[in-house]
This record gives C-alpha cells, sequence and structure tokens, in this order.
C-alpha cells in the first residue's frame, strides 16, 4: 500500500488529522530523492566490492598464504580505524557498522590462518576462539541493538558446539559429565536473563540488556516446553544417565526456583521494574515444571506430557497479559491449541489420517484453530480494555 | 582527565585484542613452518567413501611406511626421526617418555590430542575449491604418490606444509592432473541395438498381444550381478562398428573411454539398463508377424534404443535385422 493511501486509511479512521496527513507526505516526499541517490550509491558500491570479490576469488588459489593474510591484516586495520574514529565522532553507524564488520573479518581471518597453515581446526574452536577474541570488542564498541544480538547469537551456537566437547575433556566419569553438561546447560538462559535485569548494564548498554532479557527470557519457556517432553521416557533413564545423581536434575531445578524466588522477593521496586518481577515468577514457574518432569518415582504417563504443555503454555500467557506482550499471549494460545490437536493425533493413531479420519481431523484441527483465534481476540480486547481505564 | 585517558585506554586494548592475539597465532605458525627440520612423509585417504569434506582432503599419514610404527591412543609414545643427509624421507622408531632424554633423533613428534602431534589419524588438508574435485579424484585412483613437507621445531611439535603430487608440487602438478580429471565428458545421443531373449507371450485385451523380454546382456559381454541397483554401464561400438552395443562396467575414472554411460537404478524404472523384464504390445494382427518371425529366427531380433547424456532407455524399438518391425509389417502388408 503506497504512502498516501495508508494516510488516507489512517486520516479516515481518525488515527491523524488531514493537516498531520498533509505534513508526513511533505515531509517523505523531501527524501525521496535522497533516497534514491543513497539507492544508486549503493548499487554502485555493491557492484565495485562484488567486482573485487569475485576477482579474488577466481584466483585464490594462485594467491600466496602470506599476501592473503597481509592483505586481511591491513583490511582489519582499516576497518579499526573507521571504528576508533566512529568512537570519537559518536558517529552511529561508523561504531555499530564498524564492530559488525571488524568482528566479522576477525572471523574470516581465523578461517584464512587455519587454511595458510593447514591447522586442522573445527569450526567450534575457530567460534571459541572468535568469541574469546571478539567479545571485548563487542562489549566495548557496539552499542546497537544490531550487535547485541550479534554477539548473543555467537555466544549461543559457541556455547552449544562447545559445551559437550569441553565437559567431555574433563578427566571425570561419564555420568558426572553429564550431570556437569546439564547444570551448565541449564544455566545459561537463567544467567543472561538475570544478568540482563542489572540496573548499572542497563544505563550502559540499554539494547545489549534488552536482548539478554528476551533471549533468556525465551530460551526459558522454551526449555519449559521441551522438559514435557520427558514425560515420554521412563523415570530410569535418570538412572542411566546420572546413576548415583539421578537427584541431580531435580536439585538443579529446585536450585534454579530458589533463586529466581530469592530475587524476585528481595527485588527493591525502586529499582527493578515490575515486569522483572515477573519474569522471576516465570523463571521459578519453569523450575517447578521442569522439577515435576525430573523428580525420581515420578508416576510415568505419557498424558502428563499434554498435561504439562498446556497448564505451562496456560500460564505463560496469564503472566505475558499484565508485561503487554500481546504476541506471547497468541504464541501461548495457538500452541496450546496445536499441541492438544496433537494429543487427539496420539489418541487416534493412524486411524487419525485415513479416510474419515483425516476428514474428521482437518475439520477438529480448522475448529480448534477459530476457537483459538477467538479466544486470542477476547483476552487482546480484555487487555485494551484494561489498558484504556 | 585521567579517567579519560584510561577509558580510552580500555577501549584501545578492546580494539587491539584480536590484532595481538591472531597476530601472534599467524607470526607462530609462520616461524613454525619456516623453520625447524623438514621432513616428506607420504599420505593416503582416511576414509574411502568421503575423502574430500568440504574443500579439504581427507587423509592420515603413513608413517608405517617409514618404520614400524602403528598409530596409538597414549601420550607416552613418540616418534624418533632420522634420515641420511641431503634425503627428506625419514626412517622411524617409536620412543617411549623414558627414552626421551639421550635419544639419538633428529626430530622428535610428541603424541598428544592436537593436530600438531603425530598420532592424530584423521587430517585435513586445504585444498583449492576450483581444483577440489579433480585433486578428489586423483587421490582417489591411488595411481599418484601423494605426500606432505613437515616441519618438526624444538618443542617436537610438527607443522603441515606444502602438498607434493609424484614428486612434483600442488601447482606444478595440478596442470597434467586437470588433463586427466578436469574434463567434464559430455555423451551425445547415439542408437543401441541389444540382443533379445527369453520372450514371453500375455493378453491384456480381445484387441491386444502383449511380449514380455529380456535382453541379452551376456551376449553383450556383460553379466549383470542379481541385486536391484547395479554398477553403471560403458557402451561402445562392436568390433565390426556396428551399433550392436559392446558393453562392460563403466570404469571408475574412464567414462572417456565410453560413447555411452547406462545408468542403473532401481527395478521399477523402465529408463533403467537393469529393468529386468521389459514388454511391448502389438494388435493382433502384428502380434502373429511378430510371433512369426519369433518363431522362424529368433537371433534376428534386436532391441534398438536412443541413449543420451542421461544415459536413460529411449525410443525402445523392436527391429528384425536392420529394420524396424513397424516397417517390416507394413511391408509384408
Amino acid at each position: 500500500m503506497g504512502l498516501k493511501r495508508k494516510l488516507s486509511h489512517w486520516q479516515k479512521a481518525d488515527l491523524i488529522s488531514a493537516d498531520q496527513a498533509k505534513s508526513i507526505l511533505s515531509h517523505e516526499r523531501q527524501g525521496i530523492g535522497q533516497k534514491y541517490f543513497r539507492g544508486l550509491v549503493a548499487v554502485a558500491l555493491l557492484a565495485i566490492f562484488g567486482g573485487c570479490a569475485l576477482v579474488v576469488a577466481s584466483n585464490w588459489a594462485e594467491i600466496p598464504g602470506t599476501l592473503k593474510l597481509t592483505v586481511h591484516f591491513i583490511l582489519n586495520s582499516v576497518v579499526a580505524y573507521v571504528l576508533w574514529q566512529g568512537k570519537e565522532s559518536d558517529h552511529f553507524w561508523k561504531r555499530e557498522g564498524g564492530t559488525f564488520i571488524l568482528g566479522g573479518l576477525n572471523l574470516t581471518l581465523i578461517a584464512l590462518i587455519g587454511q595458510v597453515f593447514q591447522l586442522n581446526g573445527t569450526v567450534e574452536s575457530a567460534l571459541l576462539l572468535w568469541l574469546i577474541i571478539s567479545t571485548p570488542l563487542f562489549l566495548a564498541f557496539g552499542q546497537s541493538r544490531m550487535n547485541a544480538v550479534t554477539w548473543t547469537v555467537a555466544f549461543l551456537v559457541t556455547a552449544a558446539l562447545n559445551l559437550h566437547e569441553i565437559v567431555d575433556s574433563l578427566n571425570i566419569e561419564t555420568y558426572q559429565q553429564v550431570s556437569l553438561y546439564t547444570f551448565l546447560a541449564w544455566s545459561i538462559p537463567p544467567a543472561l536473563m538475570l544478568s540482563g535485569m542489572s540496573p548499572s548494564f542497563k544505563k550502559i548498554r540499554h539494547e545489549w540488556q534488552d536482548t539478554y532479557l528476551i533471549t533468556g527470557a525465551g530460551l526459558i519457556i522454551c526449555s519449559g516446553l521441551f522438559t514435557s517432553l520427558s514425560w515420554y521416557d521412563d523415570t530410569d533413564f535418570l538412572q542411566r544417565e546420572f546413576k548415583s545423581l539421578f537427584w541431580f536434575p531435580a536439585f538443579t531445578a529446585v536450585l534454579w526456583g530458589g533463586i529466581f524466588m530469592g530475587i524476585r522477593h528481595y527485588m527493591n521496586e525502586h529499582v527493578y521494574k515490575k515486569s522483572y518481577q515477573t519474569l522471576c515468577l516465570i523463571g521459578a514457574i519453569t523450575a517447578l515444571f521442569a522439577l515435576i518432569a525430573v523428580i525420581p518415582g515420578r508416576p510415568e504417563i505419557d498424558t502428563l506430557s499434554t498435561i504439562h504443555f498446556v497448564l505451562y503454555m496456560g500460564v505463560i500467557g496469564y503472566f505475558a497479559i499484565p508485561l503487554g506482550m500481546n504476541g506471547l499471549v497468541t504464541i501461548s494460545v495457538l500452541l496450546i491449541t496445536l499441541r492438544l490437536f496433537i494429543f487427539y493425533i496420539e489418541l487416534t493413531g493412524p486411524m487419525a489420517v485415513m479416510g474419515f479420519g483425516l476428514i474428521v481431523s482437518g475439520i477438529l484441527l480448522l475448529v480448534g484453530l477459530k476457537f483459538a483465534l477467538k479466544l486470542d481476540k477476547k483476552i487482546k480486547a480484555k487487555l485494551a480494555a484494561g489498558g484504556e481505564k | 582527565m585521567i579517567h579519560i585517558a584510561k577509558e580510552k585506554l580500555l577501549f584501545l586494548l578492546c580494539l587491539i585484542l584480536p590484532f595481538f592475539v591472531l597476530g601472534l597465532i599467524t607470526i607462530t605458525n609462520f616461524q613454525a613452518q619456516n623453520s625447524g627440520t623438514l621432513w616428506r612423509v607420504g599420505i593416503s585417504g582416511y576414509d574411502p567413501r568421503d575423502l574430500l569434506h568440504g574443500r579439504f582432503l581427507r587423509y592420515q599419514i603413513n608413517w608405517d611406511k617409514y618404520g614400524q610404527v602403528s598409530y596409538v591412543n597414549d601420550k607416552k609414545s613418540h616418534l624418533c626421526l632420522n634420515g641420511t643427509k641431503g634425503s627428506l624421507t625419514p626412517q622411524i622408531t617409536i620412543i617411549k617418555d623414558t627414552e626421551l632424554k639421550g635419544a639419538r633423533c633428529a626430530s622428535i613428534i610428541a603424541s598428544g590430542l592436537d593436530a600438531k602431534n603425530w598420532n592424530i589419524r584423521d587430517r585435513q588438508y586445504y585444498i583449492p575449491e576450483k581444483h577440489a574435485d579433480v585433486l578428489d579424484k586423483a587421490f582417489r585412483s591411488r595411481k599418484y604418490k601423494f605426500e606432505i613437507d613437515i616441519r618438526i621445531g624444538s618443542n617436537n611439535k610438527m607443522s603441515i606444509g606444502s602438498l607434493y603430487i609424484d614428486d612434483k608440487s600442488m601447482a606444478q602438478a595440478l596442470p597434467k592432473l586437470t588433463k586427466t580429471y578436469g574434463k567434464e565428458v559430455k555423451h551425445v545421443s547415439h542408437d543401441w541395438r541389444f540382443r533379445v531373449h527369453n520372450f514371453k507371450t500375455y493378453h491384456i485385451s480381445n484387441t491386444q498381444q502383449c511380449f514380455a523380454y529380456e535382453i541379452n546382456w551376456p551376449a553383450h559381454g556383460h553379466t549383470p550381478l542379481s541385486t536391484g541397483k547395479t554398477e553403471e554401464l560403458c557402451i561402445n561400438k562392436s568390433a565390426d562398428g556396428s551399433n550392436i552395443a559392446k558393453v562392460s562396467v563403466k570404469p571408475e575414472m574412464g567414462e572417456a573411454e565410453c560413447l555411452s554411460i547406462a545408468t542403473s537404478g532401481d527395478w521399477a524404472n523402465q529408463s533403467n539398463w537393469n529393468y529386468p523384464m521389459r514388454s511391448i504390445c502389438y494388435d493382433l494382427k502384428k502380434a502373429a508377424f511378430f510371433k512369426q518371425q519369433l518363431e522362424n529366427n529368433p537371433e534376428n531380433l534386436f532391441l534398438q534404443n536412443t541413449m543420451g547424456q542421461s544415459g536413460n532407455f529411449y525410443g525402445t524399438q523392436i527391429y528384425i535385422g536392420t529394420q524396424s518391425l513397424n516397417k517390416a509389417y507394413k511391408e509384408n502388408k
């Protein structure tokens, strides 16, 4: 939809006045020429860099290793210089773009060193080295969401790829390795979320703090959903995997539940947002659900997986309402509907995908989705009414 | 003022850290690759099913060519390398931790957990993507002597150097290898004639009669395996220059020697050469004519196929001698 039509729609919906629509239109029209100019400059630069990349790529095998490394180091130095200039002059794109590009160049340089010297390295070791040398750079210079997300994703991928290797290299029994791995893997999301609540962190790096909070909370919710799958397994897996430490997963859940409740209790309302308390509560509830799923001697009933999932997602949706997170409410309602539909498939087995069963399944899914949509609309209407009060 | 200077210094350190670490790694490796004692050792494929892993040649060093050495998992068995003057080929013995002191070795390579130790079996050698396919084929063929340079420093760690193929550097060997393995073989369409046998008649309606039959592969020099998926076939003209197919199993590297390549696949697909029972249907009159030919001179019946770049059978027709059945039938009428 064009801007003019969009503005006329907004005007009709009484969102903006005729004067506002006129001023927005004239303001946007002023920028059109510049936009086209910038677009053409971008095309020209893309052609130059693309051409250079093609020339280098087609002669890659013939270029000596030392020359490749020298050019790469020079390229890194040029970007570092631009980045420094950007920091000094507080130029947003020079600083943020420079951090992002230098971070990327560090990674390609690591790969190039590995190639030139035939170092036999792995992707995980390259990423670990990158994370170690680039974290100070990102923390010091990157203030934008782009760099915060880049670092967080790199951190999670590196942790996922390296954690197992690191624990595996320790000279301890296998069941102790499994316990340590479980503890570390379970601790990363809460650690991310809790560090995102630090007021001083918010002051110096607002976007990073936000990214940590969202990523940590998102991972906690995902792990809460994931633990519902453990109901399909027998409780023997605790004895098999953790041996004499069979109580360890339950202990880890209790520990993190306790930490979340403790922090929530001692949060100073003047310093911390109320939403942080809700997030801590979500963390504690996740730990409680995880505890029930991994407690030794729990009943072995597959249906409890569905109950776990639906109840957990219901609670998350409920707590998302005061946080004003409409998207999370919709996701909760949708996931509950889909989980119930999967439960129906589990119950009816192959019957659900044969002839008449397939028709019934389709109708049930449609009815379920329609109901979910209605429920979602109702909740959001209530939310909006609550907001107006 | 001091605070600002301190902060600036901190930022500068964060910026310099990657340069410092990566620069150090580069210099250390550069020094390791250009100093220490130089040896040249033979290599072979590590996993014959997967030699080319991305842009890396997967290899293992053939230490056993140079002495009684077999790969170990411990950290206590080291390699002792000695050689004759002017030769890069080592003679190798294994020495234990306790023998390290006083051992008479020109170089020692320690065992351990990383690629700089001798006992790491699965190694990867970076090769240029442009030549990866050619090098992979040459390496796989085992017709060439593949060797790498290793440098061993005073810390008893080794650094991997250049790759040599038949005593030539990779760059020098590549033109010849590209000539042999780099050609993309394109097969033009050919009409091939095959002898057929084991005819069985069956009816599918009151107006049509069908014949099931098999290609007589042994008559063309090939006996197919009894399994569903088999090898690809190399098809050439027979000795008299006619288009009666001369069949053999496709050689691993010699596609160029075949006029056509027939692809194999599952038995359900008629276009694969190994489809077991083919069939052909005619109206009752033509079927009677065909039956007559079959009784008179079964040796004179052929199946003619066109085979193109894809290696599939298509355009299947029955021939009587050099004349198609349809034409012979029309003339007979």
